[in-house]
């Protein structure tokens, strides 16, 4: 009896223990608002799940809550009437061949709130489009106090679609993201007295995604011949039946959480500094490809850790969709990125390396900064694509980090800026707007590139130094919570001083209301020089010393009013730098002596990298010739070689 | 042997008939110039006065190529528009080089003159342009027979497409037939061409057919000359773009320096070209066992009469009182060799009758 009995109390504590949750942080790193244990089961052949989720929601603010908003994603991709499919012609060009998607909330109960499933209603606050079912509002029977929590249980079913936007599958691929019911964030009011509210929008074309943080506890049961991969750290793995396991998963301080699934990844680990970096990448990419991810993710870590913070999770995914889910590549998700690879494409093309560094700087804007993608975009994607150059630049070279290629050479930043300053219409729309706005496009242009131009201009006229400072307190402030683009430009206006006193104003919002909220462009351009001879008596004798005047003309062309420097160089070798505030439309200079000007040049640093062209910064009596001759000798010598090489009779 | 005898000799022909080499080598440097000083003169007009150009003295610049061609949006479109027309005008300008390229690779005269050589391209330009019309012809046939094949090829080459190998393959293999198949048309027309001139064909299908027979019954050979000059050719491409890539040159010295070395591989890969051309003449030749034309140059020897018929020509009654002019002279205008020997017969007996009748 003794042994029977001790031998339940070991069977008991050994099970209790298997199934403890781990923790991964002592103390919690952010509020820890919504938390998630859900279980879920993949239907390989019908490329469905069913699952069953356990919500528990604090209520943070100083309200009685009375309803709760949801996100189902999902439902973006369930017929050609979201206003997903609508906005963005993202619709498969043959419905025949695509499996549509789509969630479906079975059944929503509150403990000790009651069944809550009739209650369900669809929600539009976007648009108004009462054909778009990726919102819901839930009201309930009990309002949640302040400080209070509720635990919903949902039980729910998604069809996966044919991946064509981020998630799905493609044949026995499973990128299975945004696949469960979502809460909204309820804001917490800005000014004191004002009323909190939810922010739960619609799914858009253009849109990305918006959660509060917490911890998820999800158990995935798969095909057991699936190798799985997921945000977090994997707790257990147990064969469920002949042909079946399941994996779990626990994540903690993230506000989201995707997996992955097929039976043929390769799994390839490595390591930087105690993380633990987990690759699962295509069987005949493994070699060549599978570095080229390891090195980059490995200098972004150590830049961001050296110029930003540290990265503080215990482990890192990247995944390597295979080549027909390609609309899953380049995608970032808490401790988990899709990567963007192609077999045969040189090292001198780095567009791998690119996307790996960026989808893992969104592990810190958007991860950890958790601003709201819908309304204010260009805080995680211009920042961090400010950042991905930055790090392109320093690991791969000024002049060639993106493309290095016989001769042909881009860097990342230039690919960026060019993107914005050569975009069909650079005053199409301002930056700061919600992204289902780019309603006429512009939505990378702005979001993306011009955002990392403009602080790559607010970095040249700061200084690096001052631009680490400002990111590391922005980050330090912000991490595991919801900043908006107010709180980024008081950090600014908070260092900035700091360092440089009154040089650029009171503050900087004179920058950001131009180049942020604004749609003008920057455009100086080095109108003119000219030289005239003053007439002075004549000396007698051999000394005639003769007097010049030097003028030059700098026009502002664009309405972006930026202070800038203009250097002069005279004949005599001599240069005169000048600053000027940029405010006027024009500002001539007047120079007087024995010598000549030669050249001018407005902005000689290109501190300006907003400026839209570069061309016509400069003048000079003397412009270069040989450059010119180079280039069309160059040319010459390809036209005859492709004269004798197409001769074909 | 034959291959390596025809390499050899080929690059004899060419090194024999140096001044084709130059006329190619220089119309395709006017051509090239043309275009080039367009380029020059857009990108001039485009940077105006201003210090731009600098940026491009150490490597290509992107930034400001980019912001140059915002501003110009029409720039590149004229010179690449020229750069079109000049390839279709340079093939045209072969058609009629290469009657005098040919004809200048198997003269054996001491000296390949320009004279040759513009004769040959005279003589030959029409008959050239009805081979050109053929082998077009055949071209776009032949382009909807590989369209057909490729239709079918690709998806078996391409298995399941799951990876960019095999999709990489698949393609690979459909452009691999079509270069082959292509080459193989441009061989026959080389060599249709080389027969033209070698055996004064007139007839164009029938020097397009006999290319076609020559190329199938020694496919190996004739393809393995032509491999052969093409590696060449792209060797000396190669080197040319290394040099380009591999020597920045900051100064106008060293512009120059460079500019006369890419000029010397341009020359060398026309040169290159006439050899080919003079192997293939070389391969023709040999596998025809057939002495070449002499049509255009003069006979070493006049011919020497034939002593022993005393032939008389055919005449009339009043010329018969005339003192007979010089029998071999007038022979040999008026008379073919071939049928000679029938004439002689019927001249011999009427002769026999005319002397009975004398006396």
């Amino acid at each position: 009896m003794k042994r029977i009995v001790l031998s339940a109390l070991f069977l008991f504590i050994r099970t209790s223990l298997s199934y403890s949750q781990p923790v991964i942080f002592s103390k919690p790193l952010s509020p820890r608002i919504a938390n998630y244990a859900i279980s879920v089961s993949l239907d390989a052949n019908k490329k469905k799940l069913q699952g069953k989720e356990t919500l528990v929601w604090r209520n943070d603010s100083k309200e009685r809550i009375q309803e709760i908003q949801f996100h189902l994603y999902l439902n973006a991709f369930k017929n050609a009437q979201s206003t997903f499919m609508r906005e963005s012609g993202h619709r498969p060009k043959n419905s025949n061949d695509v499996t549509l998607g789509w969630i479906d909330v079975k059944k929503m109960l509150v403990r000790g709130g009651g069944d809550l499933t009739e209650k369900i209603e669809f929600i539009h606050p976007d648009d108004d489009n009462a054909d778009d079912q990726t919102g819901i509002h839930v009201p309930l029977k009990k309002s949640i106090k302040r400080g209070k929590s509720i635990t919903f249980d949902i039980e729910f079913e998604a069809q996966l679609p044919t991946i064509f936007a981020r998630t799905g599958f493609y044949n026995n691929f499973f990128m299975v993201a945004q696949w469960f019911p979502k809460i909204g964030v309820y804001e917490l009011p800005i000014e004191k007295k004002a009323k909190g509210k939810w922010n739960c929008h619609q799914f858009h074309a253009n849109t990305e995604f918006f959660a509060d943080y917490g911890v998820y506890d999800v158990d995935m049961t798969v095909p057991k011949n699936y190798v799985v991969g997921a945000t977090g750290i994997v707790v257990r793995e147990t064969k469920t039946s002949d042909s079946l396991k399941t994996v779990s998963y626990h994540a903690e301080d993230v506000h989201d959480f995707v997996w992955t699934a097929s039976p043929d990844f390769t799994v390839v680990e490595d390591q930087w500094n105690n993380i633990r970096i987990r690759l699962l990448i295509q069987s005949y990419r493994v070699g060549n490809i599978s570095e080229r991810y390891m090195q980059s993710v490995k200098a972004a870590m150590k830049r961001f850790q050296d110029w930003v913070g540290v990265y503080p999770y215990p482990n890192f995914t990247i995944v390597d969709p295979t080549m027909n889910a390609s609309h899953a590549c380049g995608m970032e998700y808490p401790t988990l990125i899709t990567g963007v690879s192609l077999w045969g494409v040189p090292h001198t093309i780095r567009l791998e390396e690119m996307a790996t560094i960026h989808e893992f700087g969104h592990q810190y804007w958007y991860g950890m900064v958790g601003n709201n993608e819908f309304e204010e975009a260009w805080l995680d994607e211009g920042i961090n694509s400010y950042f991905e150059t930055r790090i392109m630049n320093a690991e791969y070279g000024e002049k060639n980090s993106f493309i290095d290629l016989f001769g042909f050479t881009v860097s990342d930043f230039e690919f960026s800026r060019a993107g914005y300053v050569d975009a069909r219409n650079p005053k199409l729309a301002p930056t700061l707007q919600p992204a289902w706005e780019y309603n006429a496009g512009g939505y990378s242009e702005f979001t993306y590139m011009k955002s990392a131009t403009f602080l790559t201009t607010l970095e040249r006229l700061v200084g690096k130094s001052v631009m680490d400072t400002i990111m590391r307190t922005y980050f330090n402030r912000w991490k595991f919570k919801h900043p908006h683009s107010a709180d980024f430009i008081t950090v600014v206006n908070e260092v900035v001083p700091r360092f440089h006193g009154n040089k650029f104003g009171e503050n900087m919002n004179w920058f950001f209301d131009q180049v942020l909220s604004g749609t003008n462009v920057c455009d100086y351009e080095l109108s003119s020089i000219s030289v005239s001879e003053i007439d002075e008596p004549k000396m007698q004798g051999k000394n005639q010393n003769r007097e010049y005047e030097s003028r030059v003309l700098v026009s502002r062309l664009g309405e972006v009013m930026m202070p800038v420097d203009v250097l002069m160089r005279f004949d005599d070798g001599k240069e005169i730098r000048e600053s000027w505030d940029g405010q006027a439309r024009y500002k001539q200079f007047i120079y007087k002596g024995k010598t000549k000007i030669a050249s001018a040049v407005v902005d000689p640093d290109r501190v300006l990298a907003i400026d839209i062209n570069f061309n016509n910064n400069s003048k000079s009596f003397e412009p270069p010739v040989f450059p010119l001759w180079k280039y069309a000798l160059n040319f010459m010598v390809d036209v005859q070689t492709l004269l004798q090489s197409t001769v074909l009779f | 042997m034959k291959l390596f005898n025809a390499f050899i000799t080929g690059i004899r022909k060419a090194l024999h008939a140096w001044p084709v080499t130059l006329i190619t080598f220089f119309v395709n440097l006017v051509m090239a110039c043309i275009v080039a000083l367009l380029f020059k003169s857009s990108l001039s007009n485009a940077f105006g006065d201003s210090l731009a150009p600098d940026q491009f003295i150490n490597g290509f610049s992107f930034s400001f190529a980019m912001d140059l061609l915002k501003k110009n949006p029409g720039l590149l479109h004229a010179v690449f528009s020229l750069v079109g027309w000049m390839v279709v005008l340079n093939n045209f300008l072969f058609l009629f080089f290469n009657g005098g390229i040919i004809t200048s690779v198997q003269s054996k005269s001491e000296k390949v003159t320009l004279r040759i050589f513009f004769e040959g391209c005279g003589e030959y330009v029409g008959r050239f342009f009805r081979l050109f019309f053929m082998v077009a012809l055949a071209g776009i046939v032949l382009v909807f027979v590989l369209g057909l094949i490729a239709g079918f090829l690709y998806p078996v080459l391409q298995g399941n497409g799951e990876t960019e190998i095999q999709i990489l393959k698949a393609a690979g293999s459909v452009i691999a037939l079509f270069v082959l198949s292509f080459s193989i048309l441009l061989l026959i027309a080389d060599y249709a061409q080389v027969i033209t001139v070698a055996g004064n064909e007139r007839k164009m299908f029938h020097a397009f057919w006999a290319g076609i027979q020559i190329v199938f019954r020694r496919f190996f050979l004739l393809y393995g000359l032509f491999l052969l000059f093409t590696i060449g050719s792209l060797l000396i491409v190669v080197v040319s773009i290394f040099i380009w890539f591999h020597f920045n040159a900051d100064t106008g010295l060293g512009l120059f320096g460079i500019f006369i070395i890419q000029q010397i591989l341009v020359m060398v890969r026309a040169w290159w070209r006439v050899a080919a051309v003079g192997g293939q003449v070389e391969i023709y030749s040999s596998l025809k066992g057939t002495p070449q034309s002499e049509m255009i140059q003069e006979p070493p020897n006049p011919v020497v009469p034939v002593p022993a018929l005393n032939i008389v020509p055919l005449v009339d009654e009043q010329k018969l009182t005339e003192e007979p002019a010089p029998v071999t002279k007038r022979l040999r205008k008026r008379l073919p060799r071939k049928p000679a020997k029938r004439v002689v017969k019927k001249i011999v007996v009427k002769r026999r009758s005319k002397r009975s009748t004398r006396k």
